[in-house]
Protein backbone atom coordinates (compact mmCIF):
# COMPACT_ATOMS: atom_id res chain seq x y z
CA UNK A 1 0.00 0.00 0.00
CA UNK A 2 1.14 3.55 -0.66
CA UNK A 3 2.24 5.43 2.45
CA UNK A 4 0.75 8.85 3.16
CA UNK A 5 1.94 10.97 6.09
CA UNK A 6 -0.49 13.33 7.84
CA UNK A 7 1.19 16.10 9.86
CA UNK A 8 -1.27 17.88 12.15
CA UNK A 9 -1.24 18.79 15.84
CA UNK A 10 -4.89 17.77 16.14
CA UNK A 11 -5.34 14.06 16.77
CA UNK A 12 -8.95 14.42 15.64
CA UNK A 13 -7.93 15.80 12.25
CA UNK A 14 -5.36 13.02 11.89
CA UNK A 15 -8.14 10.51 12.59
CA UNK A 16 -10.38 12.25 10.05
CA UNK A 17 -7.69 11.99 7.40
CA UNK A 18 -7.01 8.38 8.34
CA UNK A 19 -10.73 7.65 7.95
CA UNK A 20 -10.82 9.40 4.57
CA UNK A 21 -7.76 7.64 3.16
CA UNK A 22 -7.33 4.54 5.26
CA UNK A 23 -10.44 2.80 3.95
CA UNK A 24 -8.98 3.05 0.48
CA UNK A 25 -5.57 2.08 -0.73
CA UNK A 26 -3.36 4.07 1.63
CA UNK A 27 -1.30 3.27 4.68
CA UNK A 28 -1.62 6.44 6.79
CA UNK A 29 1.25 7.50 9.05
CA UNK A 30 1.02 10.35 11.57
CA UNK A 31 3.16 13.19 12.91
CA UNK A 32 1.96 15.84 15.36
CA UNK A 33 4.05 18.85 14.33
CA UNK A 34 6.46 20.08 11.68
CA UNK A 35 9.56 18.86 13.49
CA UNK A 36 8.22 15.32 13.80
CA UNK A 37 6.93 15.51 10.23
CA UNK A 38 10.32 16.55 8.84
CA UNK A 39 12.05 13.78 10.80
CA UNK A 40 9.61 11.19 9.41
CA UNK A 41 10.00 12.45 5.85
CA UNK A 42 13.78 12.38 6.12
CA UNK A 43 13.78 8.91 7.67
CA UNK A 44 11.47 7.21 5.15
CA UNK A 45 12.24 6.70 1.48
CA UNK A 46 8.92 5.28 0.35
CA UNK A 47 6.39 8.01 1.20
CA UNK A 48 3.86 8.54 -1.61
CA UNK A 49 2.50 11.86 -0.31
CA UNK A 50 2.32 14.18 2.68
CA UNK A 51 -0.68 16.12 4.00
CA UNK A 52 0.37 18.98 6.27
CA UNK A 53 -1.30 21.55 8.52
CA UNK A 54 0.13 25.08 8.67
CA UNK A 55 -0.33 26.35 12.23
CA UNK A 56 1.42 23.90 14.54
CA UNK A 57 3.72 24.14 17.57
CA UNK A 58 7.51 23.73 17.35
CA UNK A 59 7.72 23.97 13.54
CA UNK A 60 4.81 25.18 11.40
CA UNK A 61 3.80 23.49 8.16
CA UNK A 62 5.27 26.07 5.80
CA UNK A 63 8.62 25.91 7.58
CA UNK A 64 8.49 22.13 7.37
CA UNK A 65 7.66 22.28 3.67
CA UNK A 66 10.52 24.66 2.94
CA UNK A 67 12.93 22.58 5.04
CA UNK A 68 12.20 19.19 3.48
CA UNK A 69 12.05 20.52 -0.06
CA UNK A 70 15.67 21.67 0.24
CA UNK A 71 16.66 17.99 0.27
CA UNK A 72 16.91 16.72 -3.35
CA UNK A 73 15.38 13.38 -2.34
CA UNK A 74 12.10 15.14 -1.51
CA UNK A 75 11.78 17.27 -4.64
CA UNK A 76 9.23 14.94 -6.22
CA UNK A 77 7.37 14.13 -2.98
CA UNK A 78 3.84 15.59 -3.28
CA UNK A 79 2.94 17.72 -0.24
CA UNK A 80 -0.58 19.10 0.19
CA UNK A 81 -1.33 21.74 2.81
CA UNK A 82 -4.53 21.16 4.85
CA UNK A 83 -5.29 24.18 7.04
CA UNK A 84 -7.78 26.76 8.26
CA UNK A 85 -5.64 29.38 6.50
CA UNK A 86 -6.80 30.54 3.09
CA UNK A 87 -4.70 33.63 2.61
CA UNK A 88 -3.46 34.06 -0.96
CA UNK A 89 0.07 35.04 0.11
CA UNK A 90 0.45 31.85 2.14
CA UNK A 91 -0.88 29.72 -0.72
CA UNK A 92 1.64 31.33 -3.07
CA UNK A 93 4.45 30.82 -0.57
CA UNK A 94 3.59 27.12 -0.35
CA UNK A 95 3.38 26.81 -4.12
CA UNK A 96 6.76 28.52 -4.53
CA UNK A 97 8.26 26.13 -1.98
CA UNK A 98 7.07 23.13 -3.94
CA UNK A 99 3.68 22.22 -2.44
CA UNK A 100 1.29 20.43 -4.80
CA UNK A 101 -1.98 21.61 -3.30
CA UNK A 102 -3.86 23.61 -0.67
CA UNK A 103 -7.10 22.55 1.03
CA UNK A 104 -9.00 24.73 3.50
CA UNK A 105 -10.58 23.03 6.54
CA UNK A 106 -13.09 21.67 7.11
CA UNK A 107 -12.28 19.33 4.25
CA UNK A 108 -14.54 17.09 2.24
CA UNK A 109 -13.21 13.51 2.60
CA UNK A 110 -13.98 12.55 -0.99
CA UNK A 111 -12.17 15.64 -2.24
CA UNK A 112 -9.08 14.90 -0.17
CA UNK A 113 -9.08 11.29 -1.35
CA UNK A 114 -9.39 12.37 -4.98
CA UNK A 115 -6.52 14.82 -4.59
CA UNK A 116 -4.21 12.27 -2.99
CA UNK A 117 -5.15 9.63 -5.55
CA UNK A 118 -4.33 12.07 -8.35
CA UNK A 119 -1.01 13.11 -6.84
CA UNK A 120 0.12 9.57 -6.13
CA UNK A 121 -0.77 8.13 -9.51
CA UNK A 122 2.38 7.81 -11.57
CA UNK B 1 -15.76 53.69 18.31
CA UNK B 2 -14.51 50.63 20.18
CA UNK B 3 -18.06 49.48 20.89
CA UNK B 4 -18.84 49.74 17.17
CA UNK B 5 -15.75 47.68 16.43
CA UNK B 6 -16.84 45.15 19.02
CA UNK B 7 -20.36 44.97 17.58
CA UNK B 8 -18.99 44.32 14.10
CA UNK B 9 -16.59 41.70 15.39
CA UNK B 10 -19.24 39.96 17.52
CA UNK B 11 -21.50 39.74 14.47
CA UNK B 12 -18.70 38.20 12.41
CA UNK B 13 -17.92 35.68 15.12
CA UNK B 14 -21.59 34.72 15.54
CA UNK B 15 -22.18 34.34 11.79
CA UNK B 16 -19.11 32.19 11.37
CA UNK B 17 -19.96 30.07 14.40
CA UNK B 18 -23.31 29.21 12.80
CA UNK B 19 -21.57 28.28 9.54
CA UNK B 20 -18.89 26.23 11.27
CA UNK B 21 -21.38 24.02 13.09
CA UNK B 22 -23.56 23.79 9.97
CA UNK B 23 -20.54 22.37 8.12
CA UNK B 24 -20.44 19.62 10.74
CA UNK B 25 -24.17 18.99 10.22
CA UNK B 26 -25.25 20.47 13.54
CA UNK B 27 -27.81 23.22 13.38
CA UNK B 28 -27.47 25.81 16.12
CA UNK B 29 -29.67 28.85 16.64
CA UNK B 30 -29.07 32.11 18.45
CA UNK B 31 -30.53 32.20 21.92
CA UNK B 32 -33.62 34.31 22.51
CA UNK B 33 -33.17 37.62 24.33
CA UNK B 34 -33.32 36.98 28.05
CA UNK B 35 -32.76 33.26 27.58
CA UNK B 36 -30.37 32.19 30.29
CA UNK B 37 -28.19 29.11 30.37
CA UNK B 38 -26.03 30.06 33.32
CA UNK B 39 -26.58 26.71 34.98
CA UNK B 40 -25.66 24.70 31.89
CA UNK B 41 -22.67 22.51 32.67
CA UNK B 42 -20.29 23.70 29.98
CA UNK B 43 -17.82 20.92 29.55
CA UNK B 44 -14.93 22.51 27.75
CA UNK B 45 -13.65 25.88 26.56
CA UNK B 46 -11.35 26.19 23.58
CA UNK B 47 -9.28 29.36 23.80
CA UNK B 48 -7.22 30.80 20.97
CA UNK B 49 -5.21 33.98 21.40
CA UNK B 50 -4.33 36.19 18.47
CA UNK B 51 -2.56 39.38 17.53
CA UNK B 52 -3.00 41.82 14.69
CA UNK B 53 -1.46 45.18 13.92
CA UNK B 54 -4.59 47.00 15.06
CA UNK B 55 -5.99 44.66 17.73
CA UNK B 56 -5.25 41.69 19.97
CA UNK B 57 -7.24 39.29 22.12
CA UNK B 58 -8.65 35.80 22.34
CA UNK B 59 -11.52 33.82 20.90
CA UNK B 60 -13.32 31.51 23.33
CA UNK B 61 -15.67 28.68 22.35
CA UNK B 62 -17.48 26.79 25.10
CA UNK B 63 -19.91 23.93 24.67
CA UNK B 64 -21.78 21.32 26.58
CA UNK B 65 -20.91 17.72 25.75
CA UNK B 66 -23.63 17.01 23.19
CA UNK B 67 -22.55 19.46 20.45
CA UNK B 68 -18.99 18.19 20.79
CA UNK B 69 -20.07 14.58 20.46
CA UNK B 70 -22.40 15.37 17.56
CA UNK B 71 -19.78 17.20 15.52
CA UNK B 72 -16.65 15.19 16.29
CA UNK B 73 -16.08 12.89 13.33
CA UNK B 74 -13.29 10.87 14.96
CA UNK B 75 -13.84 7.23 15.80
CA UNK B 76 -12.30 7.60 19.26
CA UNK B 77 -13.02 11.22 20.05
CA UNK B 78 -11.03 13.46 22.35
CA UNK B 79 -13.22 16.38 23.39
CA UNK B 80 -10.17 18.39 24.45
CA UNK B 81 -8.53 18.02 21.04
CA UNK B 82 -11.76 18.65 19.18
CA UNK B 83 -12.68 21.90 20.99
CA UNK B 84 -9.17 23.18 20.17
CA UNK B 85 -9.66 22.29 16.51
CA UNK B 86 -13.13 23.88 16.43
CA UNK B 87 -11.94 27.18 17.90
CA UNK B 88 -9.00 27.07 15.47
CA UNK B 89 -11.35 26.60 12.53
CA UNK B 90 -13.66 29.34 13.83
CA UNK B 91 -10.84 31.85 14.11
CA UNK B 92 -9.66 30.78 10.65
CA UNK B 93 -13.04 31.79 9.25
CA UNK B 94 -13.03 35.08 11.12
CA UNK B 95 -9.47 35.70 9.95
CA UNK B 96 -10.52 35.32 6.31
CA UNK B 97 -13.37 37.79 6.85
CA UNK B 98 -11.07 40.24 8.60
CA UNK B 99 -8.67 40.15 5.65
CA UNK B 100 -11.40 41.75 3.53
CA UNK B 101 -11.47 44.55 6.09
CA UNK B 102 -7.74 45.10 5.91
CA UNK B 103 -6.89 43.33 9.17
CA UNK B 104 -4.50 40.37 9.26
CA UNK B 105 -4.84 38.15 12.33
CA UNK B 106 -2.00 35.96 13.58
CA UNK B 107 -3.33 33.12 15.76
CA UNK B 108 -1.40 31.35 18.48
CA UNK B 109 -1.87 27.70 19.46
CA UNK B 110 -5.28 26.79 20.93
CA UNK B 111 -5.68 25.49 24.45
CA UNK B 112 -8.58 23.72 26.13
CA UNK B 113 -9.96 24.43 29.58
CA UNK B 114 -12.04 21.72 31.20
CA UNK B 115 -14.40 22.42 34.05
CA UNK B 116 -17.81 21.95 35.55
CA UNK B 117 -20.36 24.73 35.11
CA UNK B 118 -17.98 26.93 33.16
CA UNK B 119 -19.53 30.27 32.38
CA UNK B 120 -18.27 33.55 30.97
CA UNK B 121 -18.06 36.41 33.43
CA UNK B 122 -19.98 39.00 31.49
CA UNK B 123 -18.66 42.50 31.67
CA UNK B 124 -20.26 45.47 30.02
CA UNK B 125 -18.01 45.27 27.00
CA UNK B 126 -17.75 41.49 26.85
CA UNK B 127 -20.86 39.88 25.45
CA UNK B 128 -21.08 36.16 24.91
CA UNK B 129 -23.16 34.81 22.05
CA UNK B 130 -25.23 31.84 23.11
CA UNK B 131 -26.54 29.27 20.67
CA UNK B 132 -28.91 26.44 21.28
CA UNK B 133 -28.09 23.16 19.62
CA UNK B 134 -30.08 19.96 19.67
CA UNK B 135 -29.28 18.60 23.10
CA UNK B 136 -26.86 21.28 24.18
CA UNK B 137 -25.51 24.79 24.25
CA UNK B 138 -22.72 26.49 22.31
CA UNK B 139 -21.28 29.75 23.58
CA UNK B 140 -18.73 31.95 21.87
CA UNK B 141 -17.13 35.25 22.70
CA UNK B 142 -14.28 37.39 21.49
CA UNK B 143 -12.36 39.33 24.10
CA UNK B 144 -10.11 41.90 22.46
CA UNK B 145 -8.63 45.36 22.58
CA UNK B 146 -8.36 47.75 19.64
CA UNK B 147 -5.75 50.38 19.04
CA UNK B 148 -6.84 53.92 19.76
CA UNK B 149 -8.50 55.39 16.69
CA UNK B 150 -8.82 52.10 14.82
CA UNK B 151 -12.14 51.63 13.05
CA UNK B 152 -13.09 48.16 11.89
CA UNK B 153 -15.06 48.34 8.65
CA UNK B 154 -18.56 46.98 9.10
CA UNK B 155 -18.52 45.49 5.60
CA UNK B 156 -15.78 44.22 3.28
CA UNK B 157 -13.65 47.01 1.87
CA UNK B 158 -11.45 44.96 -0.44
CA UNK B 159 -11.59 41.79 -2.50
CA UNK B 160 -11.16 38.64 -0.49
CA UNK B 161 -7.70 37.29 -1.15
CA UNK B 162 -8.39 34.08 0.67
CA UNK B 163 -9.66 30.64 -0.29
CA UNK B 164 -12.99 29.58 1.19
CA UNK B 165 -13.60 26.82 3.71
CA UNK B 166 -13.69 23.42 2.03
CA UNK B 167 -12.04 24.73 -1.12
CA UNK B 168 -9.20 22.70 -2.65
CA UNK B 169 -6.54 23.81 -5.08
CA UNK B 170 -4.01 21.57 -6.80
CA UNK B 171 -0.96 23.21 -8.36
Amino acid sequence: MKKVLIVDDSATVRQQVRAALGMAEFDVLEASDGTEGAETINRLTDLAAVICDVNMPRMNGLEMLETVKKDPKNVLLPIVMLTTEGQHELVQRAKAAGAKGWIVKPFKPELLLAAIRKLTTV
Amino acid sequence: MTSTNKTTLDRLVAENCLKLFADYKLEIRAGEPGESHSIEPFLLCGILGFTAKQMRGALVLATTSEPLERTNPAASPSHRDWICELVNQLLGRVKNQMLTRGVEIFPSTPIALRGEHLSPVLQQRLVAELFTAEGGIVCVWMDCDFDEGFVLAEQSICEASAMSEGEALLF
